[in-house]
């Protein structure tokens, strides 16, 4: 099951109020791209929220409008300065667009084939990716992850295919987990963590993952040895981090 | 007037004006669902406050998430559940008898919407009906009606499924409480 995929479990919990705030805010990206979360959700969503649903009274009226200056400016007023950062981002909106979980298999070689030719990586990608990725890709960032473990190695790769962005990382010298455990890599922002992909790595400890678009606030991408695959928070040792190439956003 | 998703992509961008135009148009109804949950006045401006401050800082929303009414109505009951549980330390409330007439009754500022509610609520199977209430006029969480019941995890979010499915049907039939 893909990381996205495991999000849908949440739906229930999710009109029940019982997610945590990073939790709920990974749910509502999932459902974004997730068409089997939209139909559950415009199927049942209407009658709990008919359910939860209040009139407000005169009092909640007034008590709403005696509130309003103090809540405003403490909202406000706490992130005054961020706000001229989002007025910069507006402009890129569109980059920004949900990008599908699944790469198609052309992407993946290509990738692959791309990593390959910077890392000399074993034989495994081949001549044919390679031929592949110089025809389809063209690339934009190449960052090296900042390792927590001694030996661990990695880099994050954004590549121009047609009109869409392929995010990519690979990593060399990782000890290989048994199942349930793998390494989770995490777009973060603040402390919300972002399930972005499950990677696994083979005996040599070499493992590649494709990564879905970071979120628009996304500021890095982390990748953890977790005990269990199926978490959708953080809760193993970190292993590589780096920052999101701002070029590439 | 704006629509609340023309706010919405506003405040994305920073602009405090269309986040004080959102808050005039949904504050008051916030307010009204957060004093359903929390009743203590000051914890219900937490709740408002709160609410906006998510509305601010995060940029989740999406249309597939509903009409921003629907979007906050759920947000406010997060936050709401989420203060009761820190404030009541994670305690299950004591009165734990499934009393649909008392649950709806208690929120009844809108009779007759409530009323259609109860109606078609009583329409469903009654282990249907009987988690749908725990879990929203309750606030149980759904591991807490499981261990109530005895009942596993999955089956208690089949029955809420079925049940908030079976309470759509029904409310199809009263179009005053139709959104």
């Amino acid at each position: 099951m893909s990381p996205s995929r495991r999000m849908c479990r949440y739906l229930t919990s999710y009109l029940t109020g019982e997610l945590d705030e990073p939790t709920l805010e990974a749910f509502e990206r999932h459902v974004a791209r997730c068409r089997a979360c939209q139909l559950a959700l415009a199927e049942i969503s209407p009658a709990w929220e008919a359910l939860i649903q209040a009139e407000p009274s005169e009092m909640d009226v007034k008590r709403a409008e005696g509130w309003r200056d103090e809540i405003l400016g403490r909202i406000v007023g706490s992130r005054g300065a961020e706000r001229h950062r989002r007025m910069r981002m507006a402009s890129r909106e569109r980059l920004y667009r949900a990008w599908a979980y699944a790469a198609s298999a052309v992407a993946i070689a290509a990738s692959a084939a791309f990593v390959a030719a910077r890392t000399e990586a074993p034989a495994a990608y081949g001549p044919p990716a390679n031929a592949l990725a110089a025809l389809s890709s063209t690339p934009i960032a190449d960052v090296a992850m900042k390792p927590m473990n001694p030996g661990a190695r990695g880099s994050l790769y954004v590549f121009r295919q047609g009109p869409s962005q392929q995010w990519v990382v690979v990593v060399e010298g990782l000890a290989p987990v048994s199942s349930p455990g793998a390494y989770s890599v995490w777009y973060v922002h603040g402390n919300v963590h972002e399930l972005a992909a499950t990677l696994r790595v083979d005996p040599r400890g070499v493992g590649i993952a494709m990564l879905p678009s970071p979120p628009r606030e996304a500021e890095m991408v982390g990748i953890t040895r977790e005990p269990d695959a199926k978490d959708v928070r953080p809760k193993g040792t970190r292993v590589l981090i780096a920052k999101l190439p701002r070029n590439a956003l | 007037m704006h629509a609340d998703e023309d706010l919405m992509e506003r405040i994305a961008a920073g602009d405090a004006d269309a986040l004080r135009e959102l808050y005039e148009r949904h504050a008051p109804r916030v307010a009204a669902i957060a004093r359903h949950l929390c009743r203590d006045p000051e914890m219900v401006k937490d709740v408002v406050q709160d609410v906006f401050l998510r509305v601010w800082r995060t940029r989740s929303y999406n249309a597939a998430l509903g009409p921003v009414s629907h979007w906050m109505a759920v947000v406010t009951r997060h936050i709401a559940v989420d203060h009761l549980r820190k404030a009541k330390g994670h305690a299950p409330p004591l009165h734990l008898d499934v009393d649909l007439h008392g649950a709806l009754d208690a929120r009844a500022e809108s009779a007759l919407v409530r009323a259609d509610l109860a109606r078609a609520l009583r329409h469903l199977r009654p282990e249907e009906r009987e988690v749908l209430v725990l879990a929203y006029a309750h606030h149980l969480t759904l591991r807490e009606i499981a261990e109530r019941l005895g009942l596993p995890l999955g089956t208690v979010k089949t029955r809420l499924h079925r049940g908030l499915r079976g309470l759509r049907r029904q409310l199809s039939d009263y179009p005053e409480v139709e959104p």
